[in-house]
């Protein structure tokens, strides 16, 4: 098969190229999709990449919070629009929902077999007192992914509204209760932003780097770091 | 066209892609694609936002083995369909919708755009079969085997419509040529 003339491709290219340009959607786009993820009506229950989609904006808006606290109120730093709320329904009722589509239902779990009358019942330390409708160890992920991904928001607006110190606090905590969380890399990528901003942790984005080798919160992370320390940082992002 | 390379050995099992970077790498290619697949360009960004919210609920079926591109475009493929299929109304309704004005660039940047809607005007111009054989070989550069699978079509009918595709796009740019040299 002939290959394309190198003009072809270079023509070729410089359309890919200006493509990856001008195609990027718009901030608008990325909200409304972002509400449409975060707060799925059609699914009842979140899922981890909607938390990690929903960081991806805390980490820009929190970039843009450590820009302004390094060089005070500017124009062309401004945090990423938030979802509007009235365009949600809208958009997720016009996604598509065909059988291929749609996920499965979450698994119901079994309920727990009645023991027979008579004999010795089994030691049971992690079972719940009353067996309930959904047995707990079955939603514990689930729960566990709600509660973290409710603190990830909590911090989220708390840097919105200017409030970095109860964020710190915020993610602090829940770097105590859950170590190793299943949000446990955006949490920190977010306390690292949070504690360069504050000017408190000169070291964080490297322990950061190191805990999350290949991490794609990095160059959030470098970029709110570099702007509240500018003397101790490369500005190149080539680490301290 | 580009040889495939040679897959990496696997010396762990990958991690899943994160929604937020398979968006972040993949949206300005999903939005071209729909623009390829005839989706009305006010209709574009929609169309797109109903791709990721599908990216998002089947992301976990993502095999690894497959580019993600070539998953991308067959997501893309069927959400434009869908969108033609029952859109109508919607169309009519988003046809008039303004398309903002571009911003002004320096002289390069200009240029570089006038190259880009050379192409653009050339990729209308052939029928949607060649068409996305074409853009996804020599604009994707994903390998030919992968565009038989994600287009639905055998290994051989690829090659056909690549090789055609190509032939005119060449004779597009000489008479290109040829129209400057003239005017």
């Amino acid at each position: 098969m002939t290959e394309p003339s190198p003009r072809a491709k270079a023509l070729l290219d410089n359309y890919r190229r200006t493509s990856e340009r001008d195609d990027q959607p718009s901030d608008d786009v990325r909200a409304r999709l972002a509400a449409a993820i975060a707060a799925p009506p059609v699914e009842a229950r979140p899922r981890r990449a909607a938390a990690i989609w929903a960081l991806g904006g805390t980490l820009a808006a929190a970039s843009a919070v450590a820009a302004w606290g390094w060089t005070g109120p500017d124009a062309s730093q401004t945090v990423r629009p938030q979802p509007v709320s009235s365009a949600l329904d809208d958009m997720v009722d016009r996604a598509p929902r065909g059988r291929t589509v749609t996920p499965p239902p979450a698994p119901r779990p079994s309920v727990p077999t009645p023991t027979p009358p008579g004999s010795v019942p089994p030691p049971a330390p992690a079972r719940p007192p009353k067996p309930a409708p959904v047995p707990k160890t079955l939603r514990e992920p689930e729960d566990a992914l709600a509660r973290e991904l409710g603190v990830l928001r909590q911090a989220r607006r708390a840097i919105r509204e200017g409030r970095t110190a109860d964020a710190k606090a915020t993610l602090r905590a829940h770097a105590l209760a859950h170590p190793d969380g299943q949000l446990a890399e955006e949490r920190d990528a977010l306390l690292v932003v949070v504690l360069c901003t504050l000017g408190e942790s000169p070291t964080g984005r490297t322990a950061f780097e190191a805990a999350h080798p290949g991490s794609h919160h990095a160059t959030a992370i470098a970029t709110a770091c570099e702007k509240t320390s500018p003397a101790v940082t490369d500005r190149r992002g080539n680490g301290q | 066209m580009r040889t495939p390379s040679p897959r990496p050995l696997r010396l762990v099992e990958p991690t899943p892609p994160t929604f937020a970077s398979v968006y972040e790498a993949h949206a300005a290619f999903v939005r071209r694609t729909l623009r390829h697949l005839d989706v009305p360009a006010a209709s574009v960004d929609d169309v797109l936002h109903d791709v990721f919210l599908v990216v998002h609920r089947r992301l976990h079926d993502f095999d690894h083995d497959r580019s993600m591109r070539s998953w991308l475009y067959g997501i893309a493929r069927r959400v434009a369909m869908h969108h033609r299929r029952s859109g109508a109304r919607r169309t009519k309704r988003e046809h008039h919708a303004p398309t903002p004005p571009p911003p002004v660039q320096p002289d390069d940047a200009v240029a570089q755009r006038e190259a880009a809607a050379w192409v653009e005007a050339f990729l209308r111009t052939l029928d949607p079969d060649q068409r996305a054989v074409f853009t996804l070989c020599d604009i994707e550069g994903l390998p030919a085997p992968e565009v038989a699978a994600a287009t639905g079509t055998k290994l051989n009918t690829v090659y056909s419509r690549l090789r055609l595709a190509r032939r005119r796009f060449e004779r597009a740019l000489a008479a290109r040529d040829e129209g400057k040299a003239s005017g």
